[in-house]
């Protein structure tokens, strides 16, 4: 068809020029940087050849700080003022870190953002993140060169607004140019180069140190999109570790330990998981201050001890396919990453469950960033035929509030990005001027139950009666999942917009209990907003008959009709505020009975009022 | 004059109806498959990642044409949003506000696979149960996908006013049905997913 033969004005085809773009994987526990280089993805070292660079940053004092592997192990000696995991705490409120144990002192002068308070000054978040990604920047133009175009940088695919945004934020403070954020899953797929493939769905399993993600990509006629995605913020390499830890510290007769003793027995029980990807069994030897002890540690007994957390993740595979409508038969390839997928035994039992033999070629420390670079150097212009296309979807419905604390939803969880939607809207009141907009992020049907993006104002609304005023609000969220609000009454013109550009978000755990919530309280929602709906038409027939009697009940009723009409609104007034929604319909409905003959007596008023002085010859 | 990637048959087609847009027949009946693969060949062609390094304008024309294209694609996908599509498409609009007219014998049915939906989880056999929701309410989708159609096509073939103001009342109802199925299945879904928590 004729649609869409897009052609820049101006556009040159001048020769081909390699220009250089880097991927990166801004990581909860380690960060990394890829290019492409002769067609090839590869990880970006250091000096000394480290690949990935520990996601932690110390501030020492104003002038000096610490990033990577040097921060990492001085962690346990100053604790406050270095910072681990920022990605949990990034694009985050106070009230949110506050159910958090963790050990920094937050300055709260911005409860929307708090910030950190560290030897090194006042510390947010964003910045946290963009002293990592600036060492990683550095390291790219060490290797590159200085003219690099851009940056592609992922983000796990439940990230939302706040914490895309954040994730932006922090690369720009870097002084990073953002090509695009990329989901992670999709990045790895790109990694395994399943673009290639004419057709598929594949799955993504993703076991981190501290989390756990799974999605479902389809890749088809050049385009992948995320079809699903799950998972579990609090469950990773590190659960395991706890567990091996456990299970020695039993073994070992359950001795008291002190601080360090338990770091050095979770630092044997890690060697010992990773000793086991090759082996059967390794010998254990511990030994810390004054406790010594020797004994062996086998794969059946470690099978034994991660199952269940296995079988946890797995829990959340069923419900991801669930969602995306698909059976495991349907599932072409599965792709590994984490660092936690070398163990064979999660291998086995996720191939077992998808029936797949599970793609592990790629370091699954690496493959997310390399995918990442592989999409920058397309986004740059240095592949030729067919690019690819990633699309992401919403993790969360995007809604305003309307009047009762009821929410609208007006992009629906999971719409392909980028989407626009428009909903029309009016005023409540008569002579209303402006219109209080609030836009909300959740699956519940109450405002109190989602989370709170942004407010803003609409003035200047011309008085009109209610319901009079077309008030058109437009949602749009762009390819990277930013969201953009703005709000135009339609008769006259007046207009108002917002960048939806909140410091703070919700976390990932947050995130699953709040669809959880939603599942489970659905059936109370409905309740709680029929009950509302039915308040709020209460109040609407009120003040509608409040005011028909201030202006003409004198005229137009006798005493009689007017005490009965006071007496139900009176009874509808006491129960309007209560919980009853079917007394309230009651009360309601015998209010409009008895205001009918009321209603019928002003329209022929209003009639003949019209038509006085009106000869019959020009009817 | 506003800089534009498109040339005027896009902008043509952008303004057009979603059917169109899709480069679909416009009707009831949508081959999924099809729907999908003309989204995506659309999509390739207008979305921002390829315009990077563009200018602005460029950008956020690119960002308009693919939020319309997705707009047609979500409407075309939905059962009652297609149908609501089609009669707005005739000068039409579905008030989804609106009660059901008259049909005692629907609602009390949707109460009931309510009600049934509400004790799978007590079952012996949670699956079982939920596996006979779920097939009692694809028929009944099936059958309401056949009304819609059916009186749509009367409509259609209509040359005057005759019934049609009767026929109208019947489709917003079919319209409404529907989406009280839509919410269905989307409760059998959040089911699904309590069911693998327990």
């Amino acid at each position: 068809m004729a649609f869409l033969q897009i052609a820049e004005p101006g556009q040159s085809t001048a020769p081909h020029q390699h220009k250089r773009a880097v991927g990166i994987d801004l990581g909860t526990t380690n960060s990394l940087v890829a290019t492409v280089r002769s067609g090839q993805s590869e990880v970006i070292r250091d000096t000394e050849g480290h690949a990935t660079l520990p996601s932690v940053v110390r501030y020492k004092s104003h002038k000096e700080l610490i990033v990577g592997a040097e921060a990492a192990k001085q962690a346990e000696l100053d604790p406050e003022n270095t910072i681990v995991s920022v990605k949990r705490i990034l694009g985050r409120s106070m009230d949110e870190l506050k159910e958090t144990d963790l050990p920094y002192v937050f300055i709260t002068d911005n409860p929307k953002a708090p910030s950190i308070q560290t030897s090194g000054g006042k510390k947010t978040p964003v910045e946290v993140s963009a002293d990592i990604l600036k060492v990683l920047y550095q390291r790219s133009v060490a290797s590159l060169g200085d003219d690099i175009e851009g940056a592609v940088i992922t983000v796990p695919a439940y990230f939302d607004d706040a914490q895309r945004q954040a994730t932006k934020d922090a690369a720009h403070l870097a002084g990073i140019n953002v090509l695009r954020l990329l989901s992670e899953p999709t990045a790895a797929a790109v990694a395994y180069g399943l673009d290639k493939q004419a057709e598929g769905v594949h799955v993504i399993y993703d076991l981190g140190g501290g989390t756990f993600d799974v999605s479902i990509l389809l890749f088809s006629k050049g385009v992948f999109e995320v079809l699903a995605t799950g998972g579990d913020t609090s469950l990773g390499g590190d659960d395991f570790d706890a567990l091996i830890a456990d299970h020695l510290h039993a073994e070992m007769g359950s001795p008291t330990l002190d601080v360090k003793q338990k770091r050095f027995l979770l630092d044997l029980s890690r060697t010992a998981k990773e000793a086991l990807t090759t082996k059967d069994e390794v010998g254990i030897e511990y030994q810390c201050g004054n406790i010594q002890w020797k004994g062996t540690f086998s794969v059946e007994t470690f099978s034994g001890l991660v199952l269940p957390l296995i079988k946890q993740t797995l829990k959340t595979c069923r419900k991801v396919l669930l969602d995306a409508d698909l059976t495991v038969d349907e599932i072409e390839d599965l792709v590994l990453v984490g660092g936690s997928t070398r163990s064979p035994i999660i291998q086995t039992a996720v191939g077992e469950f998808f029936d797949c033999k599970p793609l592990h070629s790629i370091n699954p420390d690496h493959v997310v960033a390399l995918g990442a670079a592989l999409q920058a150097n397309s986004l740059v212009g240095n592949t030729r035929d067919n690019d690819i296309l990633l699309l992401d979807v919403t993790p969360l419905s995007l809604g305003l509030e309307l009047m009762g604390g009821l929410v609208e939803k007006l992009v629906p969880r999971n719409a392909t990005i980028p989407v626009a939607r428009a909903q029309e809207f009016t005023t409540y009141k008569d002579g209303q001027t402006t219109l209080a907009l609030h836009v909300v992020q959740g699956e519940r049907e109450l405002v109190e139950d989602c989370r709170s993006l942004a407010r803003f104002t609409l003035r200047g609304i011309p008085p009109m009666v209610a319901g009079a005023a077309k008030i058109r609000v437009s949602f749009q969220v762009d390819a990277d999942g930013l969201l953009s609000v703005s709000a135009k009454e339609l008769t006259s013109g007046v207009e108002s917009h917002i960048e939806v550009k909140p410091s703070y978000g919700l976390e990932e755990g947050q995130i699953t209990q709040m669809l959880q919530d939603s599942f489970d309280f659905a059936r109370e929602d409905n309740e709680k907003r029929s009950l509302k709906e039915q308040q709020i038409e209460a109040g609407g027939v009120l003040e509608a008959i409040k005011n028909a009697l201030d202006a003409d009940a004198d005229e137009l009723l006798c005493d009689r009709e007017k005490a009965d009409i006071v007496e139900k609104i009176n009874q509808l007034d006491a129960l309007k505020e209560g919980n009853d929604t079917l007394a309230i319909k009651r009360a309601c409905d015998a209010l409009n009975a008895a205001t009918e003959s009321f209603a019928a007596k002003r329209m022929d008023s209003a009639i003949s009022s019209a038509l006085s002085g009106q000869r019959v010859d020009d009817l | 004059m506003p800089e534009t990637p498109f040339s005027d048959a896009d902008l043509k087609a952008l303004s057009a109806n979603y059917f169109e847009l899709l480069n679909l027949p416009i009707s009831f009946t949508v081959d999924k498959k099809e729907l999908r693969v003309r989204y995506k060949a659309l999509m390739s062609k207008c979305h921002p990642d390829r315009f990077v390094g563009k200018s602005d304008a460029l950008k956020s024309a690119a960002i308009s044409a693919t939020a319309q294209v997705t707009q047609s694609y979500n409407t075309l996908k939905s059962l009652p949003q297609r149908a609501a599509y089609l009669l707005e498409l005739r000068g039409f609009f579905v008030n989804f506000n609106a009660n059901l007219s008259n049909d005692p014998l629907f609602l009390v049915e949707q109460l009931e696979l309510r009600e049934d939906l509400e004790q799978v989880a007590s079952s012996k056999d949670p699956d079982a149960a939920l596996a006979l929701v779920l097939s009692r309410a694809e028929s009944l989708q099936k059958e309401q996908m056949q009304t819609f159609s059916t009186y749509y096509e009367e409509l259609t073939r209509l040359n005057q006013s005759q019934r049609q103001e009767e026929l109208l009342q019947l489709l917003q109802d079919s319209v409404l049905k529907l989406r009280f199925l839509e919410k269905l299945f989307e409760e059998i879904n959040a089911l699904q997913h309590q069911l693998l928590d327990e």
